[in-house]
């Protein structure tokens, strides 16, 4: 019996040492602390973008394109003389992480603002509460829109990506103008699935579409039952909704069931070259709603964002070597608005004043779209800025619409 | 008293001493939240520990049940079914109730044969967690966790928080000490002595063990609990299976079968989670590599290293026993 | 009718990894009597490499499949090196515990190395496809099935034609004619480890076509063949097949019927139900103590 008797107390203050340890370093830390700083100081912009997990593909993109807005903004002398630095986490798609970052951001780093929802919809819903308690303006690259609504409970919550609800009047009317009134509807069963599955169900009787809804887990590695139930019903239009890789096995197993006579669409959340590569000859003439970045060359020259788009694909080809992504784009965006709302301020960094800022924003001919912002729609974008884009196998091309 | 129980009470205090200490000199949201995570993780290795250091039968059911808590606590007060309060309490008896049916058919099935039915449930658990969307939010989890609220007082900052959850993870150790100093510790230490009484003793033993196993059941309900009325929401990632399996290891490397075992161990996982902030993904690298390690160097291999840290003794444990026994046959 | 020949279609394929992974249960269990955790993870490791080294170097398919078969037998006979060596008294109950850090440690490694990316392999055959009562059955389909018929094929020659496989067969069967086989217990381990490892690439392989692969993929798929061994009776090798494509069907059959939301489940449930109602499995090979 030897092994109690020393083991009791030098387990025991290895433990109180280990946590000592730990505690310490965190001790007389102060939380939050907005407002407006002196001249000098840089302008912490926190972040949070899943550059692995899930939505990888996405959060990818989207840090690619925070990280080139803030060269360029800190090129430019920065925001009234200060310039951004960015506190950068990745929760790889798990939400307990990103509350923990989320915590860490304002109580740990500090941070002014707060771009980027962990590339996630669910993880921008978990983050938003936290913000808005602290008084910290957060701008999302998200889509569901519970992440600025209702009004009341989204005061400091803005996005710099369309509403789901603005995307999918877009392409309902895209039906409308291809003569399709039955549609099966594939959406994952993430924050950003369900969001749109509400979307669809409320919006879709009211213009007379037949809407027959099957969802999946974004870790499933087949969708033919749910392909199979939804061929029964023989829609005109197969349409999945989902950021994940699942999207892929959506498209493989679509053209496995002899279903590519039908329309096959994905949602804006899957504008994204290496997910086609993948999909192969599967992908080929999918339809997708999308911002008009990946077809910006094809716009006429009298559309309002082209100068806009012409000029950011430039640069980030120019940085990245490769061809300008949405979801850069959104964070872009995000960061470019951001910077715009603390000019206005003259430098004060409080949530509620910033968030007024932004309101009282003249249109912004960004990335993304027109952002206008009011106080009952802190998404600010409209259906005209949505295009739909097919992939014809090698890119993206404006698809044939009378809509 | 004895020597040794009196040093077990004075490491107690000192804990004590150290978590009041603890609780009044770290400051911030993001930190106290870390030290309710430290008794978080406390519970759920004391529980642990009743049935894997002293019972013998290595569970892979405890995270699972952690989330069978955390859930229950959520989804009982963020639809409103009944006041937060009531939901706290729900959680380990809704557990309990659980791991003591499955524990049930699963106890009689002895070594890997327990732990293989303990990771069906574990995993049966996950699944579920992640799929039954309206119920449980899905993937992304469930939002809208109120504040816990006792008697007008309400625990809305994690610094509220942890006072409830230190007491109730000292709580969790002194009965634990209790209990395998009762009758029940005493009975399951008889039946390790020998191979005929083990099986003999095996029977006998069957309800101690399920009282054991209900036990880490409850331990894993209120740290589930906890969890959920701190973060304000529950979201299935550390249910699942490496869940399960970070725990174990923990509890192994620390020394699962001893009081001071579980604090160790919860301290290990706060060290590691935070020295790995920024690199989260290194950690299960190196609690990997840190296990497969501590299994080699072991020199009666991890099972006999249990045994030996139960009470000293150096026969074979029952489970690894009767696995030999029955294979020479 | 055709919706239930293509969901049985569908049951197939996925029927086949299982048994695959259930294979190299049975081998293991034989060998050590210990239960191989890793399992899983040696299937995610050559699925991902096999979309890694087609993405990087596009050889020929058959070049990437038979790299990662024997990728994957090193990985298992790498296993005994790094994780049972040292085990002085490498009993079951530890060896199943190793292989547990093992899984961890392989599946952290992926992690890191990837970056969480998904990959994915052109079918063996393309895109080809027959249509049978108007339903898909999928070239790889096809051929996932195959590689289960020649690794059940191979393997009951190995053990009963080759001297090191009758070798290993007696030294598993019985502890005191191991010695006298001339096989060390190390090498019978290594030997054991190693096949496995090739049937989980083999998995691994004829998966990535079918859908995206990353580091994650690997854990349940492993969990499901062990539940599909179990059922088929732990180290019996027709057991594992037949337990395997059982279990793809049922899944298949509960996912198109009932619920793709839980169609996870049902492994677990079907373990769950072996192990309180019939632990032996339908091919009794090894009795199981109960209390």
């Amino acid at each position: 019996m030897r092994s109690w008797r020393s083991r009791v107390p030098r387990s025991l203050a290895v433990a109180v040492a280990l946590t000592a340890a730990v505690a310490l370093p965190g001790c007389g830390s102060d939380s939050g602390g907005d407002g407006g700083g002196d001249s000098d100081e840089p302008i912490k912009v926190g972040a949070l973008f899943s550059i692995t997990g899930p939505p990888a593909v996405v959060g990818e993109k989207m840090r690619k394109g925070l990280d080139l807005a803030v060269e360029q903004i800190n090129a430019r002398g920065g925001v009234d003389g200060r310039k951004l630095e960015v506190v950068f986490y990745d929760p790889a798609g798990d939400t307990a992480k990103a509350v923990d970052q989320t915590r860490r951001l304002v109580s740990r780093d500090n941070v002014d603002v707060v771009v980027g929802g962990g590339s996630q919809s669910g993880i921008a819903l978990a983050m938003k509460p936290i913000l808005e308690r602290d008084g910290t303006l957060f701008m999302a690259t998200e889509g569901a829109r519970e992440i600025v609504q209702p009004p009341d409970e989204s005061e400091l919550s803005f996005k710099a990506t369309f509403n789901d609800t603005v995307v999918l009047d877009r392409t309902m009317t895209f039906w409308e103008a291809r003569g399709v009134k039955k549609v099966g509807f594939l959406p994952d069963t993430s924050g950003f699935g369900e969001s749109a599955k509400q979307v669809i169900a409320d919006e879709g009787p009211k213009r007379g579409l037949t809407v027959d809804v099957e969802s999946f887990d974004p870790t499933a590695t087949s969708l033919t039952p749910q392909l199979t139930r939804l061929r029964g019903k023989d829609p005109d239009a197969y349409l999945a909704w989902t950021t994940t890789p699942a999207g892929v096995t959506f498209l493989k197993n679509a053209q496995q069931l002899g279903l590519d006579d039908k329309l096959i669409e994905h949602g804006f959340g899957f504008v994204d070259e290496r997910y086609f590569e993948q999909a192969g000859r599967a992908g080929v003439g999918t339809i997708l709603s999308s911002p008009k970045l990946p077809v910006y060359d094809e716009l006429p020259d009298s559309d309002t964002q082209k100068k806009a788009l012409t000029s950011f694909a430039g640069a980030y080809e120019k940085k990245y070597d490769e061809a300008p992504n949405v979801f850069a784009g959104e964070a872009y965006d995000g960061v470019e608005l951001v910077a715009k709302a603390i000019e206005a301020t003259g430098g004060d960094t409080d949530g509620k004043k910033l968030a007024e800022a932004l309101e009282g924003l003249e249109p912004y001919t960004g990335v993304t779209g027109v952002f206008d912002f009011t106080p009952e729609d802190h998404s600010g974008l409209r259906a005209d800025d949505v295009a739909m884009i097919e992939w014809d196998g090698k890119r993206f091309v404006l698809a044939q619409d009378a809509g | 008293m004895s020597d040794r129980s009196r040093r077990e009470l004075l490491g107690l205090a000192v804990l004590a001493a150290a978590m009041v200490a603890a609780g009044l000199l770290v400051a911030g949201d993001y930190e106290h939240g870390l030290l309710v995570g430290f008794c978080v993780d406390l519970l759920l290795l004391t529980g642990l520990n009743l049935i894997v250091g002293y019972a013998g039968q290595v569970s892979l059911a405890q995270a699972g049940l952690f989330g069978l808590g955390a859930y229950t606590a959520g989804i009982l007060s963020a639809k409103e079914v009944v006041p937060p309060a009531v939901a706290f309490v729900a959680a380990p008896v809704v557990v309990a109730a659980f791991s003591a049916l499955v524990g049930l058919p699963s106890l009689r099935l002895r070594g890997l044969y327990f732990t293989m039915a303990t990771l069906g449930a574990g995993v049966i658990l996950y699944l579920v967690f992640g799929r039954a969307v309206s119920l449980t939010g899905g993937p992304n989890g469930l939002l809208g966790v109120p504040v816990l609220e006792v008697g007008g007082f309400e625990f809305d900052t994690p610094f509220a928080v942890y006072w409830l959850a230190a007491a109730l993870a000292l709580l969790g150790l002194v009965l634990a000490r209790n209990l395998v100093r009762s009758r029940v510790g005493l009975a399951l230490r008889a039946a390790g002595t020998s191979e005929p009484a083990a099986a003999v003793a095996g029977v006998e033993t069957f309800r101690l063990r399920l009282l054991l196993f209900t036990l880490c059941g409850a331990y894993a309900g209120v740290a589930g609990a906890l969890e959920t009325f701190e973060s304000g929401f529950v979201s299935p990632e550390p249910f699942g299976f490496f869940g399960a399996v970070t725990l174990l290891v923990v509890l192994a490397l620390a020394g699962a079968g001893t009081l001071f075992g579980p604090v160790v161990g919860a301290a290990l996982m706060l060290l590691l989670d935070e020295l790995l902030a920024d690199a989260a993904d290194v950690e299960p690298l190196i609690l990997g590599v840190l296990f497969l390690i501590a299994i080699q160097v072991m020199p009666q291999g991890v099972a006999g290293w249990l045994g030996e840290r139960f009470g000293g003794r150096r026969q074979r444990r029952a489970p690894v026993g009767s696995e030999r026994a029955e294979a020479a046959r | 009718m055709s919706d239930l020949l293509q969901i049985a279609f569908s049951g197939l394929t996925v029927g086949a990894a299982y048994a695959l992974v259930a294979l190299g249960f049975a081998i293991v269990f034989r060998g050590t009597r210990a239960i191989n955790f890793a399992q899983g993870e040696y299937v995610m490791l050559a699925g991902v490499a096999a979309g890694a080294l087609n993405e990087a170097a596009h050889p020929p398919l058959l070049v990437t499949v038979v790299a990662v078969i024997l990728l994957g037998a090193l990985a298992g006979v790498l296993t005994e090196t790094v994780a049972l060596r040292l085990i002085r008294r490498p009993d079951p109950a530890t060896v199943t515990l190793a292989t547990i850090g093992l899984a961890v440690t392989i599946k952290a490694a992926v992690l890191l190395i990837t970056d969480r990316a998904s990959y994915t392999l052109p079918g063996f055959s393309g895109d080809a496809s027959l249509r049978i009562a108007g339903a898909t059955l999928e070239a790889q389909t096809l051929w996932n099935c195959g590689l289960v018929a020649v690794a059940a094929g191979g393997l009951a020659l190995f053990f009963s034609r080759t001297r090191i496989g009758v070798a290993l067969r007696a030294s598993a069967d019985d502890a005191e004619m191991a010695a006298s086989t001339g096989m060390s217990r190390r090498a019978a381990t290594a030997w054991s480890f190693g096949l496995a490892g090739a049937l989980a690439a083999a998995a691994g392989a004829g998966l990535a076509p079918v859908s995206p692969v990353n580091y994650d993929f690997g854990t349940l798929l492993g969990l499901k063949g062990f539940a599909a061994a179990m059922l088929g009776g732990l180290g019996s090798m027709s057991g594992a097949v037949l337990g395997g494509f059982a279990l793809g069907l049922a899944e298949a059959l509960f996912a198109g019927y009932v619920s793709s939301a839980y169609a996870d489940v049902v492994a677990f449930a079907v373990l769950l139900l072996v192990l309180f109602l019939r632990p032996t499995g339908l091919f009794a090979q090894v009795r199981v103590e109960r209390v």
